[in-house]
């Protein structure tokens, strides 16, 4: 049944129209055929009883005067049809009275009264009585043969299917000319979609309407959904567009100050050298980092909101290289080991979020390591049916349970600010680029157990309509 | 002390007084002597560069994020007023990307310079307009 209803709409349609014109003619051929034959028939068998009758009648004189010579030669005519084979003429009380036999049986048949007829074992059967003026004389029995009657069936019956197979061809033929009618709007709006649907969206396309019927509503309907969507990619651009260049000026001006403080700061801390007090140096100072800090938040915010909008393609990565570039540009402290597992994929995906991503998590765990003279992080991969699941695991000071979800809020550090500095936005943007991808991120840890941090990321790059290219800003 | 070879003022035309203050402090830390002219936005440089009293400067510094006038209008109107003429004039920007529109302009720009101004680049741009020399030096 499944295969019936994933034909095409072309094929479904001729075969409706056959189905209904093959079961329509069956149906009338049926009956036109039953009904011909059945004339056949009694044609036949009217021809032969009214020849027997008529020659029969011309017995009833040599009858009446039992002169069977004479109804011999009367039965002359009849013996001349080729298709009579046996000819039998009875008198009144029933007994043979003269005969005419073609071939085999010479069998008597019973005499029947009545007149009777029938088609019986290939031959026409026939009795007629013999009457002259009104008086009956006797019966005549005529046995032919039906051959002809087959054969007139038979014939008859080939014209017929032949015929018939003519009609559905030509039906087949019209339907498959007409059908186009139906199928060919919705094949090409099917087309349409499917073009939409794939890599390179177009959504400015519109179909043509093909008529004022449901179909060309469909179509209405259609490229009103395409407006729909073309207008809201405009304003998504639009949007993301105002975003990107709010995020960058609010990042530019909210810089601005920070830069004055801390140079006034440095310039105090400079022209009171002689005289400033170590409190006042220690305060200056603070000052600064805090300065540094904020700085360091607007860049984390700014990296936040423009993330995943500066790249929607994919390109093909070599991950082992790719996280082995990040290590040196990370520079580890000396003593530390930092490996890279083996399986890692070469693949197409969006480079500069995997890159996001593997940055942010060595970089924790380098940062956050508590014996860095002889730690050691390893980055590894593992394959899964639909996609890879990736870890970095280091032997640091673990996190406690208690936070693992927490970690991964915005904002949210775990060591105290002074003794480690972070924005505490790294993991947030982490799991914002990876269930980006449709991925998941989580940790395994215990205190003192050191932390190891699992994602899974897509083999292939997620399909997405096209996104804004975003500003660059001064700090790339 | 080194012989000076001009001991005009420098024009200085900014807004933003954290700016002007390390303008100062470089020219300060890089002994330079000549007296620095600040005017707050373009309309009042170019009162200071029409007073026929008062010394031309030998050198402008511009910040182009100005109210009033910035400094693309002052840059206009000094060239059709013809009273910076002669006086190269370094344009201080905060962005990179503003140097790409100036670099379609021939507006007798002698060179730029990205804020924070960082002394060491300060010199660079001196130098590279020759124009260091013509500062007088502080007595040490």
């Amino acid at each position: 049944m499944r295969i019936l209803t994933n034909l095409s709409i072309r094929n479904k349609l001729i075969g409706i129209i056959l189905v209904s014109t093959v079961l329509s003619l069956a149906a009338g051929f049926a009956y036109v055929i039953t009904t011909s034959i059945q004339r056949f028939h009694d044609d036949l068998i009217t021809t032969t009883e009214t020849v027997t009758e008529a020659v029969g009648n011309y017995t009833a004189l040599p009858l009446a005067f039992e002169n069977p010579e004479e109804a011999h030669t009367s039965l002359q005519p009849l013996r001349a049809l080729e298709m009579v084979t046996d000819v039998y003429l009875f008198d009144l009380k029933n007994e043979l009275f003269d005969y005419y036999s073609k071939g085999e049986s010479i069998e008597v048949p019973e005499v029947e009264q009545e007149e009777f007829s029938e088609i019986r074992d290939g031959y026409v059967h026939c009795f007629r009585p013999v009457v002259f003026e009104g008086d009956r004389y006797g019966t005549i029995y005529v046995r032919a043969s039906a051959a002809s009657l087959d054969q007139q069936i038979q014939q008859y019956l080939f014209s017929m299917g032949g015929l018939g197979l003519v009609l559905v061809l030509f039906a087949g033929a019209t339907a498959y000319g007409l059908q186009g009618f139906i199928s060919s709007p919705i094949l090409e709006l099917a087309e349409t979609a499917r073009q939409i649907s794939s890599e390179e969206a177009d959504y400015s396309v519109r179909v043509r309407k093909p008529g004022n019927d449901e179909i060309g509503e469909l179509y209405d309907g259609f490229n009103e959904m395409l407006s729909q969507i073309q207008r809201r990619q405009e304003e998504l651009e639009r949007s993301n567009r105002d975003l990107d260049q709010f995020a960058y000026v609010a990042s530019h001006d909210l810089k601005a100050p920070l830069r004055a403080i801390a140079t006034l700061a440095g310039w105090i801390e400079e022209d009171l050298e002689p005289v400033i007090t170590p409190e006042s140096r220690e305060q200056l100072q603070l000052m600064q980092s805090r300065v540094a800090r904020m700085d360091g938040l607007i860049d984390g915010i700014l990296q936040y909101s423009r993330v995943g909008r500066l790249e929607s393609e994919g390109e093909e990565v070599d991950a082992d290289e790719m996280i082995r570039e990040l290590i040196e540009v990370l520079s580890p402290p000396a003593g530390m080991k930092v490996t890279v597992g083996p399986g890692m994929p070469v693949f197409i995906t969006k480079r500069l979020r995997l890159e996001q991503v593997f940055l942010n998590l060595i970089s924790n765990a380098i940062k956050y390591h508590d014996h860095v003279e002889t730690g050691s992080i390893e980055v590894g991969v593992e394959e899964k049916p639909r996609e890879l699941q990736f870890y970095v695991k280091d032997d640091g000071p673990g996190i406690d349970p208690r936070h693992h979800d927490r970690v991964f809020l915005m904002f949210q550090t775990l060591a105290p600010r002074d003794k480690v500095e972070s924005t505490g936005l790294g993991l947030s943007l982490v799991t914002k680029l990876v269930e980006e991808e449709g991925g998941k991120v989580w940790v395994e840890s215990e205190v003192g157990q050191g932390a190891t941090f699992y994602f899974t990321w897509p083999k292939e790059p997620k399909q997405e309509p096209h996104s804004y290219v975003g500003l660059d800003s001064e700090n790339g | 002390m080194r012989v000076m070879r001009g001991n005009k003022p420098l024009l200085l035309v900014e807004d933003d007084e954290v700016d002007v203050l390390t303008v100062r402090r470089a020219l300060r830390d890089l002994r330079v002597a000549n007296e620095l002219m600040v005017a707050g936005d373009g309309e009042e440089a170019l009162t200071i560069l029409r007073d026929p009293e008062r010394p031309r400067p030998a050198l402008i510094l511009l910040d182009l994020n100005m109210p009033r006038m910035n400094g693309l209008e002052f840059l206009r109107a000094a060239r059709e007023e013809e009273v910076a003429r002669g006086i190269p004039i370094v344009v201080l920007t905060t962005s990179r990307q503003d140097q790409d529109i100036f670099e379609g302009f021939d507006l007798n720009v002698a060179g730029y310079m990205v804020k924070p101004v960082d002394y060491r680049k300060f010199v660079e741009v001196m130098q590279a307009i020759d124009l260091y020399w013509t500062l007088s030096e502080l007595p040490r």
